[in-house]
């Protein structure tokens, strides 16, 4: 079979301001003003939503920064030389192992997501199974065009949320964004505990992708830039949540956003059913998180087994990621391994990032800057 | 080579031909609105409900070329009633009857009788499945009737040939009419019943056959259930005291017989002194301003002082009507239907967490709480003319 090729595999600067938020924007949102609204009092939660949220632009950023110091070099090799072989190899696996399980995750929720809205009667499995087919089709293809996708998706992706915040903002009730600020202080330890990672996963691609980036000067500051999209929508999506359903229902709401959609009534009656055209445009955002999370993880082990084809990792990966998907029973389930990945990715994350500045500067490798 | 692209491209015609979830729009049951109402027998146990969906018969609501389908000779709608524990068994159960499953995408209203609504805990319980239910939306509208509320599905309605579809024509009335309570959505109910703030649902009621939006019932928020029923000029009290009030008018006799003073704006500023725990002070001020739309009278308005004395009399009939329903809401409900709990919660949080579980409970402060009402009346205008007798 003969596969259409693109010029070069070389993205630019704003091609990694556009796959922050791709990757970032998934399903957490769809979720996450319940479990904020959960723990805090009003509408207080946008205050950890901020702060957690500017965390991961500096995340962005120090991630940007210091990859974009090895030009052109994978994250294996500069780890490499920083910490050792076999240390690079196994952060490489953990980054790889991670990627399949978010991958896993999103397209688990899409499924249980999908399943309640759309589809009644088809078996989750199957509607994961089709997705992951369609999600593997586009891995397997180039990555400059993986880059592509986002750059098309992303606008079409915002202008549905926007237009969703503008048809809700007539059911807004101010009083039930009171009262603010009364959240105690372990409120706020909670949000962190249990969500505050959860949406903002994503900047790990950073340390991969950035190798494909010709001249990474600008690129730490694209990738803020980006980081800052999400958490801008996501403050809006919360603050209308608890404006349109007030604390409480936000708080009892499984899928507070889709059922903003569900309010949008656009008047004179002749559209009716918002949150079809809302289900999907999101299943969009949510193709190309799952698409660049399994692409982590294909660069991840092909920088490992050099001299394995990257269709055969795909292939082996498919069933590994479809296994993962399937193994939570319930809806309780599934938010746990949301949760205890999400941490793990955090985790990891700054680890590495702490472990190869510190061991950068100790042992004096120079970056070609 | 082709010939493995010829088995690839039959396989996936197999595949992509069958939808799980395919549903012909012609065997949905379109369900528009739907009644509850306590079953003629109960068993014993669980109480027995009756359900009661109203169908839509496309075929009987004709082409727009016919003119709204009125000369069609098939009603556009068939009601269907069964009893049974749980609502989504009766659900299910119609479904059986119907030959077209109900599906409720669509819903518009929801008709609960009051003899449903006085019974303790119902009322809460055949919300749930209405909420819960991924094909339900937050914006169904929920009324009461006085009577059995499946009757209210009967009634034929003059301008709209769907009766469940009459409540919210005659909702776009509140501009005219101050009687009107805001229509309360589905999606409101749940948040008063999840945050124990007591509530409204405006009433239906059938008037020589004819359907008709009358007052309001009262619920206690704790217990969900139906605690009183009040009238329509009461409406007009609590609309001008919340400040919900988007247009209406106030009878009043003046010196020189009955006037009608036509609201063309009100609002209304509450504030609320929770300094001492025992003596709340609540301090209403409601400002609203209008015009002369009917007079009995024959003597000239346009004239200051005598404007300056309607504006006077418009006040304390205002004031009259909003203490009377105070006094009410007071004394014989106990009960706050004012929200006067909303904003404590919103603007006087710290406070409120101390009082709240002896607000219109417990201790019932709310009922020896001071509140006290200023109006301000403005009458800007007399119609097109000033005198027509003299």
């Amino acid at each position: 079979m003969k596969r259409f090729k693109y010029a070069d595999e070389r993205i630019s600067e704003r091609d990694i301001m556009i796959a922050i938020p791709s990757i970032v924007i998934g399903v957490g949102i769809l979720s996450m003003p319940k479990q904020l609204a959960s723990v805090t009092i009003g509408a207080d939660g946008w205050i950890p939503l901020l702060i957690v949220g500017l965390f991961a632009v500096f995340m962005s950023w120090a991630i940007a920064k210091f990859a974009s110091g090895f030009e052109g070099q994978t994250f294996l090799t500069y780890a490499s030389k920083i910490v050792t072989k076999p240390v690079a190899i196994v952060l490489s696996f953990m980054f790889a192992i991670l990627s399949v399980f978010i991958t896993a995750y999103q397209i688990r929720k899409i499924s249980n997501i999908s399943q309640q809205y759309l589809f009644d009667r088809t078996p989750i499995e199957v509607i994961a199974l089709a997705f992951l087919l369609v999600v593997v089709y586009a891995v397997s293809g180039s990555r400059a065009g993986l880059f592509r996708i986002n750059m098309m998706f992303m606008p079409i992706i915002i202008l549905i949320a926007l237009t969703l915040v503008i048809f809700n903002l007539g059911w807004i009730s101010i009083g039930n964004l009171m009262p603010v600020f009364q959240t105690p202080f372990t409120g706020y330890v909670q949000v962190v505990k249990n969500t505050g990672a959860i949406s903002y996963l994503g900047f790990g691609i950073l340390w991969f992708y950035l190798s494909l980036v010709d001249k990474p000067k600008k690129a730490p500051r694209a990738a803020a830039l980006g980081m800052c999209v999400p958490v801008g929508l996501y403050m809006i999506i919360f603050i209308m949540s608890i404006g349109v359903f007030g604390n409480a229902v936000t708080a009892n709401l499984l899928y507070p956003t889709i059922e903003l959609a569900k309010v949008v009534e656009i008047p004179g009656g002749f559209f009716e059913r918002f949150e079809s055209v809302f289900f999907v445009i999101w299943i969009m955002a949510i193709f190309i998180t799952a698409t660049m999370a399994m692409d982590i993880g294909v660069i991840a082990l092909n920088s490992i087994f050099k001299n394995t084809e990257k269709l055969k990792i795909i292939f082996i990966l498919t069933p590994l990621i479809y296994l993962a998907g399937m193994i939570p029973q319930d809806v309780v389930e599934v938010d746990f391994l949301g949760a205890v990945m999400s941490w793990m990715i955090i985790i990891l994350n700054i680890t590495v990032l702490i472990l190869l500045t510190v061991v950068a500067k100790i042992r004096g490798v120079k970056r070609n800057e | 080579m082709n010939k493995l692209y010829l088995i690839l491209v039959c396989c996936l015609c197999l595949l992509l031909a069958g939808c799980w979830d395919e549903v012909n729009i012609e065997e949905r049951g379109f369900v528009i609105g739907i009644a509850i109402d306590m079953a003629e027998k109960q068993s014993g146990g669980n109480p027995e409900i009756t359900l009661t969906d109203q169908f839509v018969v496309p075929a009987g609501l004709g082409t727009p070329s016919e003119g709204g389908g009125h000369q069609s000779s098939q009603k556009p709608y068939t009601n269907l009633s069964l009893s049974g524990n749980s609502l989504f068994e009766i659900s299910r159960e119609m479904a059986l009857i119907q030959g077209n499953a109900p599906f409720y995408e669509h819903l518009k209203l929801i008709v609960v009788s009051e003899e449903l609504a006085r019974e303790p805990n119902i009322f809460a319980n055949s919300m749930d499945i209405l909420l819960r239910d991924p094909e339900m939306r937050r914006e169904t509208k929920v009324v009461i009737s006085d009577q059995k509320a499946k009757d209210i599905l009967e009634i034929k309605s003059p301008i709209e040939s769907l009766p469940a579809m009459h409540v919210e024509t005659v909702n776009e009335n509140r501009e005219k009419s101050g009687a009107l309570i805001q229509p309360l959505r589905i999606g409101n109910l749940n948040q008063y019943m999840l945050e124990k703030n007591n509530y409204l649902i405006p009433r239906v009621v059938s008037v020589d056959g004819k359907m008709m939006l009358k007052g309001a019932g009262v619920f206690d928020g704790d217990t969900n259930q139906l605690v009183d029923v009040i009238g329509e000029t009461d409406i007009v009290a609590i609309n001008l005291i919340t400040g919900d009030f988007k247009g209406g008018f106030i009878k009043f006799e003046s010196n020189d017989g009955l006037m009608i003073y036509e609201i063309k704006r009100a609002k209304s500023n509450i504030k609320i002194d929770t300094d001492e725990k025992d003596n709340i002070n609540i301090i209403i001020e409601i400002d609203t301003e209008g015009n002369i739309a009917e007079t009995f009278g024959d003597r000239s308005l346009l004239n200051k002082e005598y404007l300056d004395k309607l504006d006077e009399e418009i006040s304390q009939n205002v004031e009259r009507k909003t203490v009377n329903i105070i006094k009410k809401a007071q004394e014989e409900v106990g009960l706050d239907f004012f929200g006067f709990s909303e904003i404590m919660q919103e603007r006087h949080y710290k406070e409120w967490e101390k009082i709240k579980d002896n607000w219109d409970k417990g201790e019932k402060i709310f009922q020896h709480a001071t509140i006290d009402v200023k109006v301000n009346s403005n009458v800007r205008t007399s119609g097109t003319t000033d005198q027509t007798k003299d």
